[in-house]
């Protein structure tokens, strides 16, 4: 028996809710008819560089008896080699419980001549199988697929006690679509979502179905910084729901979402502790007074003391699957060991049990997608972090995230809403950014720099933040080797040719203290040697940088994960023979919203015959991450304005 | 590359995510066969850190039952050193679905502290070889103790498997990259049967022989540490190639080769009756070479039409030799697709239906030195091109001239950026089976010269005072240079190589505008041109208004090599390749030229790079010429050929001062 959810037989049409019928579909056996100008077509109607062009795409997903049924249409138009390539072979990726049946395809060249599969063409395969599981497929290569050719497939699909709850609906793919279309049925209420293609609704139509079209869909394309997927791509969600639709609103759904969370989680265990941990908040902040000062202290012990088994690279997988959950805060405080989860959780109880409100946060995760509150489905949310309230302020923790430093959260859990989840109730919010100086790279660079251009010396780079979060978790696994091997890989990035030696990599497996790489380095012929001078980059560490962007046009948002800072602090002692010829300081680079700042200063000790070079740089000011496709131009001029300053040119002269 | 749902690739990923949460964890007291109990027990020398894990035991027992089946046990163990040992603690067992079976999987992990964890059915992954393939009969058994292994773990297999030998033939390679303690290959014949061995890569290493039994060993082998340039590892590691066989060789005939001529036969007799001349292929021959006055523009007519054909591969009945054995010409010809052998197949039906011969030639792709004329096998081969019988008025650089045949004209099929006429550089001097019947054999493809594979690029400029430039850049490719373009051209959107280009001009400068882009893709005549006109508003640094810096290397070089390592084990292979560059620079009224770097001149047995500058009439015309010979530089001179690159690479980062008058 198919488990259904409560259903009611009506539907909400709010912003983005509609209601569908109950009825029934009709089957097409017949190829549809092909019509005289798309055979004969040259040029793609959506994208005029396209290499193939869907002519249709239909899916007729019937979820209104015990299987859910789904039927699949698509009509391609080759317009080039790559489409041809791409539309060879088809795959239908199928496991337990799911029968593929009816396949269909047939190619129609321009002059109307058709060449059709048959059965003999499609192959049934298992493409992988344990004791347990067993995935099949079926395959087929397209016959005689060339440029100007239409294929088209069909195949029936239908998945024994399947249903349509939490369905993605993608209407958008890596190919233009002119006509892109999802047919329902529902078994009975149901809502859904939709992202990027706020004008689709599902109306109602023949059958018992809901139709939903997109006409004229751009391929989805990868740009540099782009948003995720999810925050470009045109897609719904579909899912059940009890709610009366007239009169539930987002709120209610966080509500009753809130509410099974505190009821599944224990979540008033947690946030009204018992004695004991109301006697072990006390000793484990004994001599804090300042609220602060508590807070840090139950984070130090939820940090340090609990060993924390998400982030233990000695723990194997059968270790890890071997060790009992926690049921409760106590467990985790008694065993003091646990996952990320259960160190957050603990916090919570602890900052609890010292007498402040704390919350569990719920928030969306911005590496997958943007979450707002008015979107109320919960695949969207996840336990991310705990707020707890000093002097009336929310602040945010996540001892669990064990390399993020205290007062931040991960970059992709910071700068958006959250649920802020009591045991009584909820309430929303905004998790606020964090600023470029909280992210920053101090880089120190001792040089000597030889007559035939080779610069000598030592580096240290520390990475606090949110960089230093991301070195720690890229490293804390990897043997020694390969950190020093992830070092050399960032250098030669940067300069091809350097050679780096006593390499020491420090703080790898410190919650706290900044990522430290402390090196030394040779590159020859790192300034240019010609007859009585010697050109050379002193801003050692962008000296190798490449424009960020180099595409003229761009259709999609910029977004970077967080705001950061550099702050670079060279000196290069000269070649005995060589004077500075010229040092021309590049000008400052700047917005007048404040959100980035470029300042580079030069100078030179004339006594020691030391270049001096100083650099600052921060990005992401006031929160600002995510510029709008139409901000293009003016963020990419400031990015090379950037890449100009940093790989600024000075001159050396022989004496 | 496929469509529709998911990537298959992706899928079977997914698979092995979903077994990863399936395993069950087993209690500590199982127990490692005594094998890896005496292999886990040795103590490894001390390697180089970057050594990740050291193989203590590799062995392959093979057994010729008097039924026919060959029965082989391979045991293995490996040893952690550090952390990327990790991926290592892998067991796999490849099988064909049509001629045999993997009987067992085992593998075993022994801790540090003795205690050990067994994989048993649970464990184990079945996945389909190749997902690309539409369909094919090689699949792998696989159980993946990755995530349970740590620095000083133990982790063995044991396998065995069972399948029709096709051929009396068989290859062991003593080791991988990893540094190996032992190494053992033994081969257990019936009574009366007899094995032979050939060394690769090594001193010649001799088998232990008892009665029918023959074990073939080696010990303590070092690592074999990847550089850049470096041959494969199938031509670095030892190996033995293995023939054997019954006294009676009337018992072995297709199973045991005496030599190339007996391949050819044998091979010959797989493809020649899968040329199938019918009306359809009579006609599509006929329509093709319409226009074709000339022997060479028929043979182009239709090396074009089939290379151009969808490359799919469908491998059925592999076990019983179907994977040497193309499909009938006319099936592809309807179906209008095919892998490498129905494409070399079908082109040789159309050439026979034009009276022009033609013979398939098997041959390795990925590496020209991988085929050793020592041992004749069709187990060297991966892949199948044609030779054309020509005559005296068809030449070029691919024409052969073969001893028993006459003229041939070599040429890849399924290669679709590479016409009639060059051959790709990866099959290049590569030994290849000539299928021919009597008249076959081995012999070695041509190569064609560096200049063959030009790249011309004129560049003009105009430099403002500003250091702003506007410019115009022409590029003429030919050969696998060509090629190279073609393939990137080709597989990206117009609007995506577009982006390509931008990326290419703003490395040279932040800030470069596209201004106008034309490709012309002349495959017939391989060749590739390119145009591309662009800005650059701060190509040329000012200073102190004084002087005008820039470098007079504008785009760079997309082959650029960078030997960094101090030290070299392996040796070094060279590609060969030309290029020409001229640079004319308009400059700035006002301005003259104060200094250019020494012009370069490097001339060695491997490789050629001048540079140059001349003043003149208010500009400044900067050239660079670079030959690189085809080659193989041992590691003793690894110094001069990095000294080499480092001098181009400076060459080409030297900039120009120009001062104001």
């Amino acid at each position: 028996m198919k488990l259904s959810p409560p259903r009611k037989p009506y539907f909400a049409l709010a912003a983005a809710c509609a209601l569908f019928l109950l009825t029934m579909s009709a089957t097409a056996q017949e190829w549809r008819p092909l019509s005289p100008q798309d055979l004969t077509a040259k040029t793609p109607v959506v994208e005029p560089d396209a290499d193939a062009e869907v002519l249709f795409w239909e899916i007729r997903v019937d979820d209104s008896s015990e299987n859910l049924a789904m039927k699949h249409y698509v009509r391609v138009k080759i317009f080039s080699e790559r489409g041809r390539e791409k539309y060879s072979k088809v795959d239908i990726p199928f496991r337990k419980g799911i029968r593929i049946k009816n396949i269909q395809a047939r190619v129609t060249k321009p002059d109307g001549t058709s060449t059709e599969l048959t059965k003999s063409d499609v192959f049934d395969r298992e493409i992988a199988k344990t004791d347990k599981i067993k995935v099949r497929a079926k395959s087929f290569a397209v016959p005689n697929i060339e440029p100007g050719a239409i294929v088209e497939y069909r195949y029936d699909e239908v998945q024994d006690s399947g249903w349509a709850e939490d369905m993605r609906m993608i209407f958008q793919d890596d190919v233009p679509i002119r006509s892109k279309t999802y047919y329902f049925k529902p078994a009975a209420g149901g809502r859904y979502l939709t992202f990027n293609m706020e004008e689709t609704k599902f109306v109602k139509d023949k059958n018992g179905f809901f139709k939903a079209s997109m006409e004229n869909v751009p391929a989805l394309k990868k740009e540099p910084q782009m948003p995720p997927e999810d925050e470009v791509r045109s897609w719904l969600i579909f899912y059940y729901s009890s709610d009366d639709p007239k009169r539930s609103t987002a709120s209610d759904f966080w509500a009753r979402f809130g509410g099974g969370i505190v009821k599944r989680w224990g979540v008033k265990d947690t946030l009204k502790p018992d004695k004991e941990m109301k006697a072990a908040a006390a000793s484990i902040a004994a001599g804090a007074t300042a609220p602060d000062d508590q807070i840090a202290k139950i984070f130090d012990f939820c940090k340090n003391k609990i060993k924390n088994i998400d982030f233990d690279p000695q723990m194997t997988d059968d270790q890890r699957d071997e060790i009992k959950p926690n049921k409760s805060t106590s467990d985790t405080y008694e065993r003091l060991q646990g996952t990320s989860g259960d160190v957050n959780e603990l916090f919570a109880s602890l900052a609890t049990a010292l007498g402040y409100e704390a919350r569990l946060a719920f928030g969306g995760d911005r590496s997958e997608k943007f979450f707002k509150v008015s979107q109320a489905h919960e695949s969207f949310i996840h336990f991310s972090s705990v707020a707890v309230k000093i002097n009336g302020r929310w602040k945010y923790y996540s001892p669990g995230d064990k390399f993020v430093p205290y007062g931040m959260l991960a970059w992709n859990e910071e700068a958006t809403a959250v649920l802020l989840l009591g045991y009584k109730d909820y309430i929303t919010t905004e998790i606020p950014p964090s600023t470029p100086e909280e992210t920053v790279a101090k880089r120190t660079g001792r040089f000597t720099l030889s007559e035939d251009g080779t610069l000598t010396g030592t580096v240290k780079i520390e990475y606090h933040g949110h960089l230093s979060n991301e070195y720690k978790l890229d490293n804390y696994k990897e043997s020694a080797n390969r950190q020093e091997e992830n070092l050399k890989d960032h250098v030669k990035a940067n300069v091809s040719t350097a050679t780096v030696s006593d390499i020491s990599i420090q703080n790898v497996s410190d919650p706290e203290k900044p990522f430290t790489y402390i090196y030394k380095v040779t590159v020859p012929n790192y300034a240019q040697k010609t007859g009585k001078r010697l050109f050379l980059k002193p801003g050692y560490f962008e000296s190798g940088s490449q424009p960020l962007f180099s595409s003229a046009t761009r259709k999609y948002s910029i977004f970077f994960h967080h705001p950061w800072s550099e702050e670079d602090d060279i000196e290069i002692t000269l070649p005995k023979d060589f004077a500075l010829d010229n040092a021309d300081t590049p000008a400052r680079v700047a917005d007048a919203g404040k959100i980035s700042d470029l300042q580079i200063e030069i100078g030179i000790d004339q006594a020691k015959n030391i270049l001096v070079y100083k650099r600052k740089f921060l990005f992401g000011g006031n929160g600002f991450t995510l510029f709008g496709a139409s901000s293009y131009q003016p963020v990419k001029s400031l990015f090379d304005a950037f890449q100009t300053a940093n790989t600024h040119v000075i001159t050396l002269k022989q004496r | 590359m496929r469509t529709v749902l998911r990537s298959l690739t992706s899928l079977v990923f997914a698979a092995i995510v979903l077994l990863a949460g399936s395993v069950a964890a087993f209690a500590g007291d199982d127990t490692a066969p005594s094998w890896m109990k005496q292999a886990a027990s040795q103590t490894p020398p001390v390697y180089e850190k970057d050594v990740p894990a050291v193989v203590l035991h590799d062995e392959q027992q093979v057994t010729l039952g008097s039924d026919g089946k060959l029965v082989t046990v391979e045991n293995y163990a490996i040893k952690m050193i550090n952390r990327e040992g990790r991926n290592f603690a892998i067991a796999r067992a490849f099988y064909l679905v049509s001629a045999g079976k993997v009987r067992s999987i085992e593998a075993w992990l022994i801790r540090p502290d003795g205690s050990v964890k067994e994989y048993g059915k649970e464990s184990i992954l079945d996945l389909i070889d190749d997902p690309d393939d539409v369909y094919n009969e090689g699949r792998i058994k696989v159980i993946d103790a990755s995530g349970d292994v740590d620095t000083g773990h133990v982790f063995g297999y044991t396998v065995i498997s069972e399948d029709t030998p096709l051929f009396y033939q068989d290859r062991w390679q003593f080791q991988g990259r990893l540094p190996t303690l032992v190494s053992r290959y033994s081969l257990n014949l019936p009574q009366g049967w007899k094995a032979s061995s050939i060394t690769f890569n090594a001193a010649d290493v001799k088998p232990v022989v008892s009665g029918s039994r023959y074990t073939w060993e080696l010990r303590n082998l070092p690592n074999i540490p990847p550089e850049p340039m470096s041959p494969s590892v199938d031509n670095l590691a030892p190996q033995i190639a293995v023939n054997y066989g019954p006294d009676d060789r009337t018992q072995a005939v297709n199973r045991a080769f005496a030599d190339w001529l007996d391949v050819s036969r044998w091979a010959a007799s797989m493809y020649d009756t899968q040329v199938v001349i019918d009306d359809n292929i009579a006609a599509k021959a006929r329509d093709l070479t319409a226009n074709a006055k000339t022997e060479l523009e028929k043979i182009r007519a239709i090396g074009t039409y089939v290379q151009n054909l969808q490359y799919i591969s469908i491998d059925i009945g592999v076990g019983h030799g179907n994977g040497y054995k193309p499909r009938p010409s006319d099936l592809v010809l309807s179906r209008g697709y095919g892998d490498c052998k129905d494409k070399a197949n079908l082109m040789r039906a159309l050439l026979k239906s034009l009276k022009i011969d033609a013979y398939p030639i098997a041959i390795y792709s990925g590496d020209p030195n991988f085929v050793r004329k020592e041992w004749a096998s069709p187990r060297q081969f991966n892949h199948c091109i044609i030779a054309v019988k020509v005559s005296d008025a068809t030449a070029g650089p691919t024409v052969m001239t073969h001893a028993k045949l006459g003229r041939l004209l070599i040429f890849d099929a399924t290669d679709p950026y590479t016409p009639v006429g060059d051959l790709p550089d990866y099959l290049q001097g590569s030994y290849g089976l000539v299928i021919a019947g009597d008249n076959g054999g081995l012999a070695l493809m041509p190569i064609t010269p560096p200049e063959s594979d030009l790249l011309e690029r004129n560049i003009s400029v105009t430099l403002t005072d500003s250091g702003a430039v506007t410019g115009k850049i022409s590029e003429k490719a030919s050969g696998q240079t060509s090629a190279y373009f073609r393939r990137e051209h080709r597989s990206l959107s117009s609007s995506d190589f577009r982006k390509v280009i931008e990326g290419w001009l703003t490395n040279g400068s932040a800030g470069a505008q596209l201004v106008g882009l034309s490709a012309n893709d002349k495959q017939a005549q391989s060749g590739f041109d390119l145009d591309v006109e662009f800005a650059a508003p701060k190509y040329g640094q000012v200073m102190q208004n004084r002087l005008l810096v820039f470098k007079p290397v504008i785009v760079g070089r997309r082959n650029a090599i960078f030997l960094t390592e101090p030290k070299r084990t392996n040796p070094i292979e060279m590609d060969s390749h030309a290029m020409r560059e001229t640079v004319t620079f308009q400059l700035p009224v006002g301005f003259v030229v104060d200094e250019v770097p020494d012009p370069v001149n490097l001339e060695t047995p491997f490789g050629k790079y001048t540079t140059k500058y001349d003043t003149k009439d208010g500009k400044l015309v900067f050239t660079r010429s670079v030959t690189m010979n085809r080659g193989t530089v041992g590691a003793d001179k690894y110094a001069g050929v990095k000294d080499f690159f480092a001098k181009m690479l400076d060459a080409e980062q030297s900039p120009v001062v120009l001062v104001r008058k």
